[in-house]
């Protein structure tokens, strides 16, 4: 068995035996690393790059969690970091990055679109097909009725300056595009996507 | 016996002749076709390495050597340079035979000083700096044997991979593949309750490596450590995964194609 120091092996308790390790006398040391480690259970954990969501630097992150997403381990965020490698901040989080561990298990943390209804004093569970329905009906409501086509002066001007569109710092640059093009599109003018950096 | 040979390694190292360097020049081409400027299969090896083997077998502590490593000895003390030469070239090429797997362990430690010394005395500005990203050593173009995450100050988090041979730190990315470079699916395997110790798994090219975080641990040795956690390697290889194996446990492992 020829092996190289560049290629790929795969460690097991017979491998080891007929190794260097068994070749320099050390028999059965193997199966006794094997037999050792055996009450040990392996873990799954994941480590994750992500941006911070808070604001516009839009600082790296690396999310780390207990499980990976596959079989029926749950997986668990444990611990939230500044990314080394990331060019914005080099490893380094402010205290509200830094804390955002507590935002992800946050019982009050926003899972799904809610509803407050005119007159309510509590908000409700709805779909995310609802939200959208609402969100659109009352633009296009507000647009029809704010919307200014021309200036005092005649000049065609398109603005619609009554809404505003707030974007997330997490966004690509594609997103930004799309969200710009979209937005303004529509006539609308107080835009802010966030990540601009 | 480790800790022996590896005693003996470092009263080997002390005034070892620095052995044939490259010059700047050397370095500068070797980076203009971004090859290693001390890759051991390019760059030609003179006679420190074998000075560097002799004072290995004379000074290591017998006493601890099991019967198969003292025959193994015996037998490299005797060889005369143009076997070692050629048991030395057959280890950096990978074509160990099994029979040879106990000399190649002492040859790999002798050469392992004569890189070190080596690699000390380049200048670290003309590797490229901090700024190396491979998953190959800047200065010999060997493999990592582990890597280690830095546990605070203006590094904080940053991984350094280890060099195999001339004990070489250089900086690679995190959450990406040390063997392939991919960072999708990766994923991290851990004794359950540790958290010091990790094998950064790739589903991409099926190959892992270790990962030290220093943070939760009192010292860490990246080659030393490597070998003492060959247990990991043992379930992580169950999972499928595979390594590039540590010079000391060449031969270890069952090639991952069977």
């Amino acid at each position: 068995m020829a092996v190289s120091r560049r290629q790929f092996m795969k460690v097991s308790a017979a491998g080891l035996a007929a190794s260097s390790v068994g070749a320099l006398g050390f028999t059965g040391a193997g199966d006794a690393l094997a037999a050792g480690v055996r009450p040990f259970k392996l873990e799954r954990a994941t480590e994750t790059r992500n941006t911070c969501p808070y604001c516009s630097v839009s600082c790296g992150v690396i999310v780390y969690s207990l499980g990976d997403k596959s079989k029926n381990a749950k997986a668990s965020v444990i611990h939230i970091e500044g990314d080394p490698d990331h060019p914005v901040n080099r490893g380094t989080l402010c205290p509200r990055g830094a804390a955002s561990l507590d935002y992800v298990h946050s019982p009050l943390r926003l899972k799904y679109p809610m509803h407050r209804k005119a007159g309510s004093d509590k908000f409700e569970r709805v779909t995310w097909d609802f939200a959208l329905d609402r969100i659109a009906t009352l633009m296009k409501e507000d647009r029809d009725k704010n919307f200014i086509a021309k200036n005092r002066d005649g000049v065609t001007v398109n603005r619609w300056l009554t809404t505003g569109f707030f974007a997330t710092s997490a966004q690509t640059n594609e997103a930004g595009y799309l969200t710009y093009k979209l937005m303004r599109g529509l006539g609308m003018l107080a835009i802010e996507t966030q990540a601009r950096i | 016996m480790v800790t022996a040979l590896v005693a003996a390694q470092h009263q080997a190292l002390a005034d070892l002749p620095p052995g044939s360097l490259p010059g700047p020049a050397e370095v500068a081409k070797a980076r203009l076709v971004q090859r290693a400027p001390l890759d051991p299969v390019t760059w030609p090896r003179d006679e420190s390495w074998r000075v560097a083997l002799q004072r290995l077998l004379e000074r290591i502590d017998d006493s601890v050597l099991p019967d198969a490593a003292r025959r193994a000895r015996t037998a490299l003390a005797a060889a005369d340079p143009a076997d070692l030469e050629a048991l030395a070239d057959r280890f950096l090429d990978g074509k160990v035979a099994a029979g040879e797997a106990a000399q190649a362990v002492f040859v790999a430690a002798a050469l392992q000083v004569a890189w070190t010394r080596m690699a000390a005395l380049l200048d670290a500005a003309a590797l490229g700096g901090g700024e190396a990203d491979s998953g190959q050593c800047p200065a010999c173009g060997s493999p990592p044997v582990s890597g280690l995450i830095s546990p605070g100050g203006t590094k904080f988090g940053h991984r350094h991979l280890h060099c195999s041979l001339c004990a070489t730190a250089w900086r690679y990315a995190r959450v990406r593949c040390v063997h392939c470079g991919s960072t999708d699916k990766i994923s991290f395997r851990q004794l359950a309750g540790t958290t010091y110790l990790r094998a950064e798994c790739c589903e991409q090219c099926q190959g892992y490596s270790k990962l030290f975080y220093l943070e939760g641990a009192r010292a860490i040795e990246p080659f030393a450590d490597d070998l003492a956690s060959l247990g990991l390697d043992v379930l992580v290889g169950e999972e499928g995964f595979s390594r590039i194996p540590n010079p000391f446990v060449l031969g270890v492992m069952d090639p991952s194609g069977g």
